[in-house]
């Protein structure tokens, strides 16, 4: 790839995922018997990531999906929610964040394929 | 500048820094183990930030925390990978995710009584 086109994805994908955060912040303020913004951020990314999957602007779906996916979603506060939980003893609640982020994270990929599937047969 | 508009800003600017670190790292590593270094290293760099008290202002925890950290880790990637590797090894793949989900645990943990003892210290 050209400097200049490479500078120009990195720029992209960088203010995507400033605005990723940005909307990562508002959501983080949900927060209940689970941290339900962190959550949700984390599934929406997720569907996100699976419904650019099949996009046929490469560039596009690189900043879409590293930029502002990558930016709303979080590894580290699903850590830290989780480790807080079990050192406050709330076991289950640690559990169940672990079960939530990771499983419906991992069917909202699914279901993101599968409606970026439909899109493509109605174009 | 109001309150809420420095937030937006420094979280934008964390998020950013930390997106483009991220993105870089995929390009020069590749995407899998960009995914697990980032995860991981996120992972302890908040739980070295959380550790310490002296850390806990509105704008080290808006930049550096929600902001950084929050932007170079991701789990919509890291569930991606997950799923595509799920598709070809099967229960194997879930099982790394399991793995790298708790090793992430564990960073976050370690650095995170590290750094408040190194604070007590």
């Amino acid at each position: 790839m050209i400097g200049w086109q490479l500078f120009a994805i990195i720029l992209g994908v960088s203010v995507a995922g400033g605005l990723g955060s940005v909307l990562r912040l508002f959501l983080g303020r949900w927060v209940g018997k689970l941290p339900w913004g962190i959550l949700v951020g984390n599934v929406l990314a997720s569907l996100w990531v699976g419904v650019m999957a099949n996009s046929a602007n490469w560039a596009l779906a690189v900043i879409l999906i590293s930029g502002f996916a990558g930016g709303l979603s979080t590894f580290s506060g699903f850590a830290a929610q989780t480790v807080d939980f079990f050192s406050r003893g709330r076991i289950t609640q640690g559990i169940l964040n672990i079960l939530a982020n990771l499983l419906l994270s991992s069917t909202a990929v699914v279901i993101g394929q599968a409606l970026s599937a439909e899109m493509l047969k109605w174009t | 500048m109001s309150s809420t508009s420095r937030l937006i800003r420094l979280t934008f600017l964390g998020g950013s820094l930390g997106t483009a670190a991220r993105f870089t790292l995929s390009i020069t590593l590749g995407d899998v183990p960009s995914i697990i270094l980032v995860n991981l290293l996120g992972a302890a760099l908040l739980g070295w930030f959380n550790g310490n008290p002296r850390n806990d202002t509105p704008d080290f925890n808006t930049f550096w925390k929600v902001g950084f950290t929050g932007g170079f880790t991701t789990m919509s990637a890291f569930a991606s990978f997950s799923v595509l590797y799920m598709q070809v090894l099967g229960i194997w793949a879930a099982l790394a995710t399991v793995a790298i989900s708790a090793l992430g645990l564990a960073a976050y943990a370690l650095a995170f009584n590290a750094s408040k003892k190194k604070a007590r210290a």
